[in-house]
């Protein structure tokens, strides 16, 4: 598992690999998009690994949908190369779906279609990998009415029956993209409760991107953040939540309100209140007392774990234009 | 290919099927309403009003163009309903998403459109069973019901355009509505710039080159949907596709238009063998020697047609070297001939002995622009009334490509003259000068020549009134028409005998002929004027200039011109396939020999006899191939032949 492989390798990987080492879901190097002259992705390495559950993380117009339409061949990239399953998703796009659910952030349906039609058209073109009484089930689950149009249907019911049909076509790799927004408690439950189970099984591999760090620590194993003018960085989830430290600075006097903070990059404040500030870091915070001491009245320092939620807003941070060539764990 | 979402499709085209069906059955039945209360188009065409000898002029066919709508309007819907409400709510974006190929989908949705296929040939053949049972027919289909490709193709062609614009129009917009009037002004701006581009860059006949440039237009607009659809976004409406076709599409339509200009030349160029001659009467020079001919020959890219002379004298026969010219008229001097370009400004002077022509620019459309013309030194001087005035136009040669040209027209401008009487009349020109008819008279006045001042080009030039002439005395206020005889010494005249000639069937008139040389009444007899709804009738000079043959009222007749005395006198019924008729009088070299033939409104003969004049009751029938000119008393050239002389039967007496 995660075995690195360069893209040249990656060509004849079927012959290569053998049976010891699963080629990875998804390969992507130097993946990169520009419409016009701005780049919105650029120089992306990404791999997800079979049985895993990856969580793509980013603020508001990273990127996220863009690499994901990238990585399913649904858009072109501008730069770099993709292999979904060792296939080329941009010259194999349908080959790549026969293996592949895809779940996006619209939940397009066809909405003239009542839900039986859809489901029958949708089992007809995957054929025997088809689960029909399993759809069935989750249909009856679901409450879904199988006489329902599908422009009748609410936000959380579309997406149950998106779910409904990715899972019971048998995919390999699950995409989501951003599935539980709009969905109340119950609903969201349900749906995560079902990608957990589809991950258990071996073999299978899904990427979920949201901004809902609580889903991403329930059922998430690693995690890839896009970063804005930075390179991704990705890697375990666990490990990325300790990569970051959330720091209590306690101010010497009453800091003012307009005051314009200059902080350390990678710095974040998460809480702010006229004599204590909360910030979370990258790192064990060596220099940062120092850093700190220069810039504000410090008192004291005390460093505590981040949490996912505090690690996230870290990691995501903008990086400034003149620290592009950090280095990610990508 | 899956069922279900064959069957998905199938619905989902319904409303627009129903559609389609409500549009071109609302066309049709106003087409059948307007047929059936206000009576056949044709009647209303140019071909009533036209009173030249090209009779097959193309008329405004409603029944075509109900064909072309029905298949705009089956090809624009078929390619917006395609993808347009899909890709608005994302249904092609689901679709895209399934283990599916593009060119999965696209055969799908191609198999859902085709079911309705059936309909429209449906359709189509009930209007091509009509057609034969009555003209006023709901749906009429013209040539289709005999498999013509030439109708063919340009539908098909014109519904691959509209499909296509309808798909690259609804993935740039998504929404059926905005891409239903984006695609119809796209295909409308396809459609002109097909037939207006190479039209006005190589003056291509549209009907002509509708044909291939529509197919070619058309498998190549198919190629450029293809990649529209499989290239474009099925996520959101864009450009993108938009742009795709265009890059298939330029290089396309540069083809089509360079293509077409490299075929049409090399048609044109080796055009000589296809030509034949056209219905109008061969033209004679005044002394005889020499026949000028019209000849046409109709290729892919539109009717080209050439004016020969025939040589009597030496048997020789030369294409004139200037193209898509008609309509010659000799010099009295018979040294030069004048043509006019078809449907383009201005015309040719032909040296005859030379066998060059010299380029004059006109002021219409077609041809020249004037009624009349004579001849000067230089030139031809064209002259016609407008109002109360008298307009000549004398123009110096060249063509209007020439960098000269806005010099050279206004070294060359009209000049207009008050005609100092009222109610005088231009009935024709000779010499210099013009021949003007009121109830006094036969007038003549001296015309000016050409106009070298500064100015405008466009200014008309205004001089002094001439001082007229009366060259005969009489009441001639009520002349119907008038020729001037090849040489110019004769006018031949057809007067109405009172005012009411125009609303009366058949009415005495009176035909007059001027001696314009001794300035007398040479002859005159009295005359059946033709009923208004055929042509006013044929006249000929014989080649002496001194007999006159006219016909009409079924009514052929030869008058001396000196006294009027009539010499020969024959009945003959005409009829024709339409009831429409025109008629071409033709004499023999010598003048023993008179043929009479009659056309219908398509420009096909009827019926053709030659009538030997001294044997009064000797009559040659020839069929329905009209007589367009005698090479000599034994050899007849024939319309609708290539240029080569027919030799004539003997001729059977009948009683």
């Amino acid at each position: 598992m995660g075995v690195e492989l360069k893209l040249s390798e990656q060509e004849d990987l079927r012959v290569s690999v053998g049976e010891d080492v699963d080629p990875p879901a998804i390969l992507a190097s130097g993946l990169g998009r520009r419409f016009g002259k701005r780049w919105v992705v650029r120089d992306l390495d990404l791999e997800l690994p079979q049985g895993s559950v990856t969580a793509l993380l980013g603020r508001n117009g990273v990127g996220k949908s863009t690499t994901i339409q990238m990585l399913l061949g649904l858009l072109t990239p501008s730069a770099g190369s993709v292999r979904v399953l060792g296939l080329d998703p941009a010259r194999q796009r349908h080959r790549v779906f026969t293996d592949l659910a895809y779940v996006s952030e619209r939940r397009e349906l066809l909405e003239d279609s009542r839900v039986e039609e859809l489901a029958r058209i949708v089992a007809e073109v995957h054929g025997d990998r088809f689960d029909r009484d399993g759809f069935e089930r989750l249909r009856a689950r679901y409450e879904l009415a199988p006489r329902a149009k599908c422009k009748t249907l609410s936000k959380g019911q579309r997406a149950r029956l998106l779910l409904a049909l990715a899972l019971m076509a048998k995919p390999r790799v699950l995409v989501l993209d951003e599935p539980t927004s709009g969905l109340d408690v119950l609903v969201r439950d349900d749906f995560l409760e079902a990608i957990a189970h589809f991950a258990a099984e071996e073999g299978h591999a899904v990427l979920l991107s949201t901004h809902l760090i609580d889903d991403v620590a329930r059922i998430c194993d690693r995690a890839i953040v896009l970063r804005r003018g930075g390179p991704a960085i990705s890697g375990d989830l666990e490990d990325l939540r300790r990569s970051c430290n959330r720091y209590v600075a306690h101010l010497e006097g009453v800091l003012p309100y307009d005051h314009d903070l200059e902080l350390p990059e990678g710095v974040v404040i998460t809480e702010r209140d006229p004599r204590a500030l909360t910030l979370v870091a990258r790192g064990q915070g060596e220099h940062l007392e120092h850093q700190l001491d220069q810039r504000l009245p410090l008192r004291d320092l005390e460093r505590h774990p981040a949490s996912m939620k505090e690690a996230f807003a870290c990691l995501t941070a903008p990086v400034p234009e003149a620290r592009t060539s950090e280095g990610g764990a990508a | 290919m899956s069922r279900a979402l064959l069957l998905r499709e199938l619905k989902r085209h319904a409303p627009w099927a129903a559609l389609f069906a409500a549009v071109v059955g609302v066309t049709t039945a106003a087409v059948f309403l307007e047929r059936t209360l206000l009576g056949d188009p044709q009647t209303w065409s140019p071909v009533t009003l036209e009173t030249g000898y090209e009779a097959n002029r193309t008329t405004l066919n409603l029944a075509t163009l109900v064909l072309a709508w029905t298949a705009f309007v089956a090809g624009l819907l078929a390619g917006v309903l395609a993808l347009a409400p899909d890709t608005a709510r994302g249904g092609t974006a689901f679709l895209f998403r399934m283990p599916l190929s593009a060119g999965q989908i696209a055969r799908t949705k191609v198999a859902a459109l085709g079911a309705y296929l059936p309909g429209l040939v449906l359709l189509l053949t009930a209007g091509a069973l009509l057609q034969p049972v009555e003209t006023r027919v709901m749906l009429e289909t013209g040539d289709l019901n005999r498999g013509d490709p030439s109708t063919l193709l340009p539908l098909g062609g014109l519904f691959a355009t509209a499909l296509t614009c309808g798909l690259v129009s609804t993935v740039i917009l998504g929404r059926a509505l905005p891409a239903l009037l984006l695609g119809g002004i796209l295909t409308c701006a396809a459609g002109f710039g097909l037939l207006a581009v190479p039209f006005l860059a190589f003056g291509t006949d549209p009907r002509g080159l509708f044909v291939p440039a529509v197919a070619l237009f058309g498998a190549s607009a198919l190629a450029a949907a293809w990649a529209a659809f499989s290239r474009g976004s099925p996520h959101h409406p864009t450009f993108k596709p938009a742009l795709y076709a265009g890059a298939l599409l330029l290089p396309a339509g540069l083809l089509l238009v360079g293509g077409t200009g490299v075929a049409q030349a090399w048609t044109v160029r080796g055009i000589e063998p296809d030509l034949e001659l056209t219905a109008s009467p061969a033209v004679p020079s005044v002394d005889g020697r020499h026949l000028a001919v019209s000849l046409v020959a109709t290729p892919w890219c539109g009717p080209e047609y050439r004016v020969a002379v025939v040589d009597r004298e030496a048997g020789t026969r030369w294409i004139a070297p200037c193209a898509n010219a008609w309509r010659p008229e000799f010099s009295p001097d018979g040294t030069r001939l004048l043509v006019r370009k078809r449907l383009e400004p201005g015309g040719y002077v032909i040296d005859v002995a030379q066998r060059t022509a010299t380029e004059f620019p006109g002021r219409s459309r077609d041809g020249f622009g004037y009624r009349f013309h004579t001849w000067v030194e230089s030139g031809p001087l064209f002259v016609e009334q407008r109002g109360q005035d008298l307009v000549t136009w004398q123009p110096l040669p060249g063509d209007d490509d020439d960098p000269l040209r806005e010099e050279r027209a206004a070294r060359a401008r009209e000049a207009a003259f008050p005609l100092p009487r009222p109610m005088l009349r231009l009935v024709g020109v000779t010499g210099g000068e013009a021949l003007l008819a009121d109830g006094e008279g036969l007038w003549s006045a001296p015309l000016p020549r050409r106009v070298q001042l500064e100015g405008a080009a466009s200014e008309v030039l205004r001089v002094p009134a001439p001082r007229l002439r009366l060259r005969v005395s009489g009441a001639l206020e009520w002349i119907e028409t008038a020729r001037v005889s090849p040489s110019g010494r004769y006018l031949l005249a057809l007067r109405a005998n009172d005012d009411d000639s125009y609303a009366l069937r058949s009415v005495a008139s009176r035909a007059h002929v001027f001696d314009l040389e001794q300035g007398r009444l040479a002859g005159a007899w009295d005359s059946e004027l033709a009923s208004l709804d055929t042509q006013w009738g044929a006249h000929a000079f014989d080649p002496d200039e001194r007999r006159v043959a006219t016909f009409n009222a079924d009514q052929l007749t030869v008058h001396s011109v000196d006294g009027g005395a009539e010499v020969y006198r024959r009945e003959v019924p005409v009829t024709t396939n339409d009831g429409w008729r025109l008629c071409l009088l033709t004499w023999s070299a010598a003048g023993e020999q008179l043929a009479l033939s009659s056309l219908d409104r398509a420009g096909g003969g009827c019926q053709s006899l030659v009538h030997p004049l001294d044997r009064p009751h000797a009559v040659i029938p020839l069929g329905s191939q009209p007589v367009v000119g005698f090479v000599d008393a034994q050899r007849l050239l024939v319309a609708n032949q290539p240029l080569g002389a027919l030799e004539l039967a003997p001729a059977r007496e009948e009683r």
